[in-house]
């Protein structure tokens, strides 16, 4: 809100130097915004905090500047308004539950133009002037924060207000702007016939003009989310409406009017022609709140004196009694956010000055460290998968519904989860899998032109596990393509070798023993070219494979794509701390040999590997060195620790090895060297 | 013998002078001085037949022959091995040649700046918390201190999964409400991760984005351990010499409340674009912990206190690693290599 400084100043004295007074209201907790000047005119524009309403008129922020420099307050003039008339027919309430407090009364007026002070003082809001009655309603309302309105007796059917909820479809037509249809969530300050108002805006119909000769004049307090809701669905915003969303003080809107009768009496010659309504069900009486004095140093850090506490507490307004280690507070009703000690304890310490508060490190005890152990293994993997040479990318669990579809191909996937009211309509569901992000991000890079891209991300997926069971599912996944050195070449070979030497790498940081075996039900990888990692102990840990070949063709992908998922939860049931090992050179030289064979459709040369491996102590080492069509040459490191090999003692291993390729997996040996 | 001896010398120095490489000098050596076949060493052998007085005269003439084909062997050696060093030389070698980065796998900047944020409060005694991003109204939103119908709830637009029920966090600090269930003061965490809100998509606002909050709970915890705390923060992130201001500022969530500013690098708080010409520019929202939200979690407001902050943190990562649009940062868009 903006505050010219030299109307600011008739209610308390400013410092000097503007800076000084800006500088100190920031601290308090009123930012400064921007500062204008026009010659030798300031004004101040200041960010206000949420729950200070009471600051959203003038004299709420000369109450604080009195409260900090200590300079008198001086509040305008006002008139006592005419006595309350119990049996007043001006005004019939009919929707209670909308309302906390409904003042009215009836006014003979003389309308003219205002006086120059006044205009100016509108125009710093950019409120036009229209005469003196309309002029004066604003002016209080900018004055005190308080919004109040006066209405043309004479253009009301029947004389009278009513206060009822709209009638769905009814029209409305405010002083400005077009036709609005209104609902039954809405209040409406009617005549006998046509909403005369809204709680935010008033009609084109029943204004003040040059012919009106007596008036209404209303300040009310609303059910503040039942403003806003109107305001919202209307679209419209005013300063009144601005006020009314706002918890505003019950109890301050008779101050209000007192002002505005004071002005009306002076400016338009205003004359009651009957008593006050007052519609207030719940008085709301001043609220007393107990603050230990002891809770203020142990919140604040800082020491204040009694004394200081009391006195900056009277200066906001409010009574204080000091009595046994507390303070007993009254607090005074405009201020609407101070329900609690702690409320209390926060005016103490802003008006002191926070820059007061000392600085101290953080004692007591060391809490133990509770880092989940998830978040631990999710930086294990992160590290690992760096050093493999994946690089990572974040994005965001929401993607496009196109995507979804795409990846969804095979019926696999679970129902997914979706947004019901997204900004984009077209991106509403959450990710079932990481792979959609990264392969989406691997084919930008290609088309950026990247001759390579290798990917991954640690996330969360989702999925409805049953109707209306959402889960939520830590997983870490990556990605590899690569633009083949010759145009044509598709093998898909090589490239799994690469995925798995990666999936090695990180199993091997992890220090977690595993097989790949063939098959699995990944729906976005390619059935035949899927296969499953699994733990010794059977836990399904991830998938690796070939990115469907659909899913290729449809995201418009140059390349194959390879992949993996990995299921984190499961990983974490077997991690116990990366162990990895190191050994030292051997003494004793090694013995290496080549085997050479065919492979088939059906071969599982990682299984068949393996229990090659295990069939004798001295092999230390069985590596796929060769991939070649449908030939594959495998490499055996035989090794002891205690002496030099010779081909005595490795011919046996070799017939054996021989043997379990042949007999258990059907892989028929082409050349032995 | 004599003469022959001379001869020998001659001959083998010519051949000596004259050997172009260390194989050459070689072969020279075993041609005079092989142990079954040598010249030098035949010649030494007829020594014996020899009279006493002849021995001793041509004996002393043929170690002086044998010592100068040994200093010269020795000295065109080294001759060799020195020029064969030089010629290795020959290739022209520039030490300034720009090198190829080998292959490495690059961390996204979001995680480096939580890893050095999660640094500097792990050495301040803080674990690291996490939680779902499905998350309740309950935990969003109610042990905020936001029931329904908070003015200041209408800041936060939700997506929602089921209205009402189920929506995905509007902030980190739906976990601190889990926190504070969960664990017994006192505890101090740490909580990077995501958030999301309905945006209308640009370069600076995005549907999901990241957040660094943190809590501390527990007896005797004051505005004074919080200003403490994030002070140290602020020097450790963003340098030893930055300013901090505290100033009153309203959250739902804490009372008193607290913004922290520091001091505006790119005018030197004198007033520019960047910092809306204050000198000061926005990091942080903070204060004690609310006692509203200490009573949910059954905690004594009496007698257990606390402070949280919170900060976006996609504008620092998009600050530090010169990144202008934060769909970029999480759009895949970052070019590794």
């Amino acid at each position: 809100m903006v505050y010219p400084l030299s109307w600011l100043s008739e209610y308390v004295k400013l410092p000097t130097l503007d800076k000084d007074l800006t500088d100190r209201l920031t601290m308090m907790g009123h930012m400064l915004d921007k500062r204008i000047q026009h010659g030798k005119e300031i004004i101040i524009d200041l960010e206000l905090r949420g729950n200070r309403p009471d600051l959203l008129g003038i004299t709420g922020l000369a109450r604080e500047i009195h409260a900090y420099f200590e300079y008198s307050l001086k509040l305008p003039p006002t008139k006592k308004l005419p006595p309350i008339n119990k049996s007043s027919n001006l005004v019939k309430v009919k929707a209670p539950e909308l309302l906390e407090r409904f003042m009215a009364f009836p006014l003979f007026v003389k309308v003219k133009a205002s006086p120059n002070w006044l205009k100016k003082k509108l125009e710093y809001y950019g409120i036009p002037s229209i005469n003196n009655v309309v002029d004066i309603t604003n002016y209080v309302m900018l004055e005190t924060g308080e919004p109040m309105h006066a209405f043309d007796i004479s253009k009301l059917s029947g004389k009278s207000l009513i206060l009822r909820r709209a009638r769905n479809g009814e029209l409305f037509t405010p002083f400005h702007g077009q036709t609005v249809p209104l609902t039954i969530d809405d209040l409406v300050i009617s005549d006998l016939k046509t909403p005369q108002g809204l709680t935010i805006i008033g009609s084109k119909h029943s204004g003040v003009t040059y012919d009106t000769t007596s008036i209404i004049l209303e300040a009310a307090v609303y059910k503040y989310a039942n403003v806003r809701r109107t305001a919202r669905r209307l679209g419209i915003r005013t300063e009144a409406g601005t006020r009314h969303e706002k918890i505003l003080d019950t109890n301050f809107i008779q101050f209000s009017l007192e002002r505005a009768y004071y002005l009306l009496e002076e400016l338009a010659d205003a004359k009651p022609s009957d008593g006050t309504f007052d519609f207030y069900p719940n008085l709301n009486k001043p609220k007393t709140i107990i603050v230990k004095i002891s809770d203020i140093e142990r919140l604040t850090g800082t020491e204040i004196s009694i004394t200081t506490a009391k006195s900056i507490l009277e200066r906001l307004g409010c009574q204080v009694i000091f009595k046994k280690g507390v303070l007993e507070v009254e607090t005074p009703t405009f201020r609407t956010d101070l329900i609690e000690s702690a409320d209390l304890i926060e005016e103490i310490i802003r008006i002191y000055g926070y820059e007061r508060i000392p600085t101290r490190q953080l004692a007591g005890e060391i809490p133990s460290i509770q880092t989940s152990s998830n978040l631990l293994l999710e930086e294990k993997i992160r590290d690992s998968l760096i050093n493999l040479h994946i690089n990572e990318i974040k994005t965001s669990s929401i993607i496009a519904d196109t995507d979804y579809i795409n990846f969804a191909q095979t019926t696999n996937y679970f129902p997914p989860v979706k947004i019901i009211n997204p900004p984009d309509v077209n991106m509403s569901t959450l990710r079932p899998s990481l792979l959609i992000n990264l392969v989406s991000a691997a084919v930008k890079a290609l088309n950026f032109r990247q001759t390579e891209t290798r990917l991954f991300e640690i996330g969360k997926i989702f999925y409805q596990d049953k109707p209306d069971k959402y889960m939520e599912v830590n997983k870490a996944g990556f990605v590899i393509a690569k633009i083949p050195q010759e145009k044509n070449d598709r093998t898909i070979q090589p490239n799994i070798a690469i995925l798995n030497g990666v999936v090695s790498g990180l199993f091997e940081d992890l220090g977690i023993e595993y097989d790949i075996v063939s098959g699995g039900c990944h729906p976005s990888l390619d059935t035949k070219i899927q296969g499953e990692i699994r733990s010794k102990n059977n836990q399904i840990l991830g998938s690796v494979g070939l990115l469907h070949p659909w899913i290729q063709q449809i995201i418009k992908s140059p390349v194959s794509i390879f992949a993996a998922e990995l299921n984190i939860e499961e990983i974490l049931n077997i991690y116990k701390s990366s162990t990895g090992s190191y050994s030292i050179y051997p003494p004793y030289p090694p013995i290496v040999e080549d085997i050479s064979f065919e492979i088939n459709k059906d071969s599982q040369i990682g299984i068949a590997l393996a229990a090659v491996k295990k069939s004798s102590d001295i092999i230390s080492k069985v590596e796929v060195v060769d991939i070649f069509q449908n030939s594959r040459t495998i490499r055996i490191t035989y090794l002891h620790p205690e002496k030099s090999l010779s081909d005595k003692d490795i011919s046996p291993i070799r017939q054996k090895i021989l043997e379990i390729l042949k007999n258990k997996f059907d892989l028929k040996p082409r050349v032995q060297s | 013998m004599q003469e022959k001896l001379l001869n020998i010398k001659n001959e083998a120095l010519a051949q000596i002078i004259n050997a172009k490489d260390i194989e050459e000098l070689e072969d020279v050596r075993v041609e005079y001085f092989s142990k079954s076949s040598g010249k030098l060493t035949m010649v030494m052998k007829k020594l014996s037949e020899l009279s006493t007085e002849e021995k001793v005269i041509v004996g002393r003439f043929a170690n002086e022959v044998k010592k100068t084909l040994e200093d010269a062997l020795e000295s065109q050696e080294q001759l060799l091995g020195k020029q064969k060093l030089e010629e290795d030389k020959q290739e022209i070698v520039d030490i300034t040649i720009p090198g190829k980065i080998p292959i490495r796998g690059r961390l996204h900047p979001t995680t480096i700046v939580f890893r050095e944020m999660n640094e500097i409060f792990k050495s301040l005694g803080f674990s690291v918390a996490e939680g779902p991003e499905l998350e309740t109204e309950e935990f969003n939103f109610l042990r905020l201190n936001l029931p329904p119908d908070h003015p200041a709830r209408d800041l936060q637009d939700t997506l929602y999964i089921k209205d009402p029920g189920v929506l995905l966090r509007t902030h980190t600090s739906s976990i601190e409400s889990r926190i504070l269930l969960k664990y017994k003061p006192p505890f101090r965490f740490v909580i990077p991760g995501k958030a999301y809100r309905f945006e209308n998509v640009n370069a600076s606002n995005n549907i999901m984005f990241t957040q660094y909050e943190g809590i501390a709970v527990g007896e005797g915890i004051s505005m004074a351990d919080l200003k403490g705390t994030l002070n140290t923060f602020i020097k450790m992130f963003f340098g030893e010499n930055r300013k901090t201001r505290f100033r009153c500022k309203y959250y739902p969530q804490v009372e008193p409340g607290v913004g922290v500013d520091i001091d505006c690098p790119f005018c030197n708080q004198k007033g520019c674009n960047v910092c809306k010409y204050r000198g000061w520019i926005e990091m942080l929202g903070a204060g004690m912990v609310h006692p509203n939200m200490l009573r949910m979690a059954n905690l004594d407001p009496e007698k257990y206190s606390g402070f949280a902050w919170g900060m976006g943190s996609d504008r620092i990562v998009m600050d530090r690693f010169k990144i202008n649009d934060v769909r970029a940062l999480y759009g895949g868009d970052i070019m590794y290599d």
